[in-house]
């Protein structure tokens, strides 16, 4: 037997005890009275006791209170259960939605992930009511057959909270324990997770029947925004939706970009993008902070969504808005921008950038001479970028181009040289192989197509690859933990690998052999490359999104990473041998710090910037499964458990107005 | 309360002032039976005796006194007729009073009162020349005055009622038991009580009825145990044997108090009339005077 409510009765205890004490105490100060005989006395009290309660029943308040109380007590005793329409199959999985859209406040201050573990513990407590009852209590609860409980929170992923248990405080525990996050909303991993455990148990002895096939219950918790449910397909049971939530004001930041000026770096420009998701036109403000301080403010006029139109996401006439700033910014800073108006879901009122510092880069060029090259980084807005012969840098390296082990230029280009050895820094090999393990140098190739590129990777966004032949490559063998950019028909043509300090980008033919890019897109190429190499990228240009995983740079030497979340927690982590550090606890949005990092690419900013999460209305149409449409439960008002409580407080409350009242005498 | 007494005591000490007592000259204890005196006192006897009241004739016969033969009869007659005069006889008044604790209680007070009544039906006594014998009673009869006749003694009867203290338990059956082995004369005898003995009356008065005596029973309850002035929760203490009920003051309870007092009363009183005894119950409240002028005349004790 377990109690579900321990500090509740406690609390009570603590309360009625010494009040019932008290009352105690004031009743064995009666006053003394000298009589001159008690004979009648007691025959009065006597008689009153045995006859009264028949005679006076009507005008007995107090006999009246006191059966109410017995009445209570024992329709509590009677454990009375308000039937709710939950089937008791044997094997239930909660889902509990926790992505962004469930930190949407509704109506009593509470948020729809609140909502949904109050849902979640009732069901279970309503779940396991058999398994208290008096019947399986007088049985040793052998007799009956228990609803066994799984709980799995998830949002772009899925965690298992509690594996199959019957125990109902545990899980009510557990379930109390899972924290929001500001991530998508992806059924995907919850559903195989929910599916690897709802197989049931095959380990089977004599007398277990392995016919024990139970059709296992999937009941979902959230609030219905859940992305690409139609395409997800449930393999066994049947899903059922608990939806929470009706808030539908919200406003929210779809997108934040920043830009540094190509002519002058040390101008920003900022482009913003804010959505009302609600039905009633807004007037908002939204201010920009630069490290905290308000920097801009613009005010935005917002056309409210149209009901028939919501499910469409795109937008509106009106009901979004884009917005630019530009601000002088010379230095690394956290850009921050607001919408000031308050409304159900906050974690989209805020999106953030680190904005790395205006930066003009070192380029050394070790070539016999290149003029694409040179051509290509004199476009560019760069300190300096000296050419150098292989003679010359083999001569003295270390003194002119090294400062302790590291190279002092931003960027290296190797143009169809490669050193003997390679100290740490960002190198650029074109038509040929660094000096490192992993790497060779196969057989030329001549005249071929690129087949495949990486579009989405920064050094190869806008640069334009379709039309490109190469007249005359190499084939490159490349380590295991290389990084695939561009890929031709022998293999990998673009490569980017770091480890031990050093960060390179291999090509595996020489600009001069493809005429007809170095034309159209290597310049384009070259700028990206060694934009970022050197560090300038500008790490807006990295999407990340809450679970994203981060990449830190550790600081060569160093062999931990401190993080220090938004909620100010602070986490260390190891980086690997390539010098990287990942961390992806990233489930809350806000700036990701790192402590002593590798300067301009130490910050690290979540966004939501999902119109999906963002838009919090509940859907109007049934929630689809593959084709199969998700049965919708009704809301549990209360698990019913407790309702004897109630009884039994009423009951205590009438025994201490009894109390009172006989000692007032107050109508008798 | 507790103090009370003493006071009025104090304030009220004549038990009998001299207009009372000039109004008590004119009364005299009445029995309904007529008793064989002792002495002979100022009482018409059955016997025919020695006053100077005559009766009646008869014969003479051998060995009686010549003093009383009609000679003027034998003169006219010549018959021997002997003169019988009426018999005057004294009267045994016995008053017996409840002196325990519970007495010492009420206002007015209970005990006081019983005094009262009891020192001016002693002064009638001692007028009319009756033998009056006084007893305070608790559990034992630890105060007697026994026999006492005339009026000299009247100081001396009111000193002892004076000096009599409250103290004990009443336990009348003992108390009745005692007196009925030592009692052997007949009379009137007045109990003066309030009856609320927890071991009952009822073995009491059958003792005392065994004594064939004229009984007199006068209740005596102060207001305050007729309508109780409580209120609240309270632990009632017996004054008496110092027994505690706790109740709860209450309209039912009252109501239910007073019931059972009036079924007390009015049981006693029945157990009384059906066994010849004169019941008489009196509220402290009534003056002492206006019970012994009016009252007890009433009921034929006094005359």
């Amino acid at each position: 037997m377990s109690f579900l409510a321990p500090w509740l009765a406690i609390g009570v205890a603590a309360v009625v005890v010494p009040t019932l004490l008290i009352l105690y105490f004031l009743k064995l100060r009666r006053r003394e009275e000298p009589i001159s005989s008690t004979l009648l006395w007691k025959r009065a009290v006597q008689d009153l006791q045995v006859n009264a309660p028949f005679q006076r029943l009507r005008r007995n308040l107090l006999l009246l209170l006191q059966l109410l109380i017995l009445g209570l007590a024992i329709t509590a005793l009677a454990r009375p259960i308000v039937e709710t329409e939950v089937a008791n199959e044997d094997r239930i999985v909660l889902l509990i939605d926790h992505s962004a859209s469930m930190n949407t406040v509704e109506e009593g201050g509470k948020t729809r992930l609140d909502l949904a573990k109050e849902q979640a513990i009732r069901l279970v407590k309503t779940l396991n009511r058999r398994s208290s009852s008096w019947r399986s209590f007088l049985t040793f609860g052998a007799a009956e057959a228990r609803t066994q409980v799984m709980v799995i929170a998830f949002a772009e992923r899925a965690r298992m909270v509690s594996p199959f248990t019957t125990n109902a405080s545990d899980l009510a525990e557990l379930i109390e324990q899972i924290e929001p996050t500001d991530g998508q909303t992806d059924m995907k991993e919850a559903l195989e997770l929910a599916e690897a455990y709802m197989a049931p148990p095959t380990l089977t002895t004599d007398k277990t029947p392995i016919s024990a096939e139970v059709p296992s219950k999937l009941v979902l918790i959230s609030d219905g925004r859940v992305a690409n449910l139609d395409q997800q397909v449930l393999k066994s049971g049947e899903l059922e939706l608990i939806r929470i939530g009706e808030a539908t004001d919200n406003v929210g930041i779809t997108a934040l970009r920043t830009q540094r000026n190509y002519e002058r770096p040390e101008l920003l420009s900022v482009f913003l993008a804010v959505q009302n998701f609600g039905f009633d036109p807004i007037t908002t403000d939204v201010s920009i902070y630069v490290d905290e301080t308000l920097e801009a403010v613009k005010s935005v006029e917002l056309g409210g969504q149209s009901a028939d139109e919501k499910q469409a996401l795109d937008d509106e006439a009106g009901a979004s808005a884009s917005l630019s700033f530009e601000l002088p910014l010379n230095r690394a800073a956290v850009l921050e921008a607001r919408i000031a108006r308050r409304d159900a879901l906050d974690v989209d009122n805020r999106a953030y950038v680190a904005v790395p510092p205006p930066k003009r880069l070192r380029v050394l060029v070790v070539t016999e001479g290149n003029t694409l090259i040179n051509y290509a980084l004199a476009g560019q807005p760069l300190t300096e970028f000296p050419f150098v012969t292989p003679v010359e840098y083999e001569a003295n390296a270390e003194r002119r181009f090294y400062a302790d082990d590291r190279s002092k230029f931003d960027v290296v280009i190797m143009d169809r040289y490669s050193p003997e050895a390679l100290l740490a820094g960002n190198y650029l090999f074109f038509g040929i192989t660094p000096p490192l393990e992993g790497f060779a140098t196969g057989e030329k190739q001549e005249w071929y197509n690129l087949i495949w590129w990486d579009e989405t990777h920064p050094v190869l966004r806008h640069v334009q690859l379709s039309p490109v032949i190469v007249s005359e490559g190499v084939a490159l063998e490349i380590p295991e933990l290389a990084e695939v950019l561009i890929e031709g028909p022998q293999g990998p043509v673009l490569v980017r690998y770091s480890g031990a300090g050093r960060h390179c980008l291999v090509m595996s033919f020489a600009v001069e052999k493809s005429p007809n890019w170095w034309s159209t897109g290597f310049p384009v190429f070259l700028f990206n490359a060694v934009r970022y190499l050197g560090g300038a990228t500008e790490a807006a240009d990295e999407q990340l999104r809450p679970g994203a995983t981060l990449r830190i740079p550790a600081v060569a030497g160093t062999d931990s990473v401190r993080v220090v979340r938004p909620d100010k927690r602070r986490v260390t982590v190891s980086p690997g041998a390539d010098g990287v550090a990942y961390y992806g606890e990233t489930n809350r949005v806000g700036i990701y710090r790192v402590d002593d990092g590798v300067p301009g690419r130490d910050r690290f900013a979540v966004n939501l910037e999902d119109p999906w999460e963002s838009e919090i209305a509940p859907p109007t149409e049934p929630l689809r499964v593959g084709s199969q449409e998700i049965a919708q439960m009704e809301l549990i008002k209360t698990a019913t458990p407790e309702v004897w409580r109630w009884f039994v407080g009423v009951a205590l409350v009438l025994v201490l107005l009894e109390w009172w009242i006989y000692n007032r005498r107050v109508m008798i | 309360m507790a103090t009370l007494p003493v006071e009025r005591q104090r304030d009220d000490d004549e038990l009998l002032s001299p207009e009372f007592m000039a109004k008590l000259e004119q009364l005299e204890i009445l029995s309904r039976r007529i008793f064989i005196g002792r002495m002979k006192g100022e009482r018409r006897s059955k016997k025919k005796g020695e006053s100077v009241e005559f009766a009646d004739y008869r014969n003479y016969v051998v060995g009686d006194d010549l003093r009383f033969l009609d000679w003027n009869i034998y003169a006219r007659l010549e018959r021997l007729l002997l003169k019988l005069f009426m018999e005057e006889e004294d009267l045994n008044v016995t008053i017996l009073m409840d002196m325990s604790r519970s007495m010492d209680w009420g206002n007015p007070h209970k005990g006081l009162y019983v005094k009262h009544v009891a020192a001016a039906l002693a002064y009638i006594g001692l007028v009319n020349y009756d033998r009056v014998s006084l007893y305070g009673y608790s559990d034992t009869l630890a105060w007697e005055m026994r026999g006492v006749r005339g009026r000299r003694l009247v100081a001396q009867v009111v000193k002892f009622l004076e000096d009599m203290p409250f103290e004990g338990t009443s336990d009348l059956t003992e108390v009745a038991r005692r007196f009925a082995v030592r009692y052997r004369g007949k009379g009137v005898v007045v109990l003066l009580s309030d009856f609320l003995d927890k071991s009952g009356y009822e073995d009491g008065i059958r003792y005392l009825l065994s004594c064939d005596l004229d009984l007199y029973a006068i209740q005596v309850l102060s207001p305050d145990e007729i309508d109780p002035a409580l209120a609240g929760d309270l632990k009632l203490k017996d004054i008496e044997d110092e027994d505690l009920a706790e109740v709860t003051i209450s309209a039912p309870l009252l109501k239910k108090y007073k019931q059972k007092l009036q079924a007390f009363c009015a049981e006693l009183k029945e157990h009384c009339t059906r066994r010849g005894i004169t019941y008489l119950f009196t509220n402290t409240r009534v003056p002492f005077d206006t019970l012994v002028m009016s009252y007890l005349r009433q009921r034929g004790l006094l005359r």
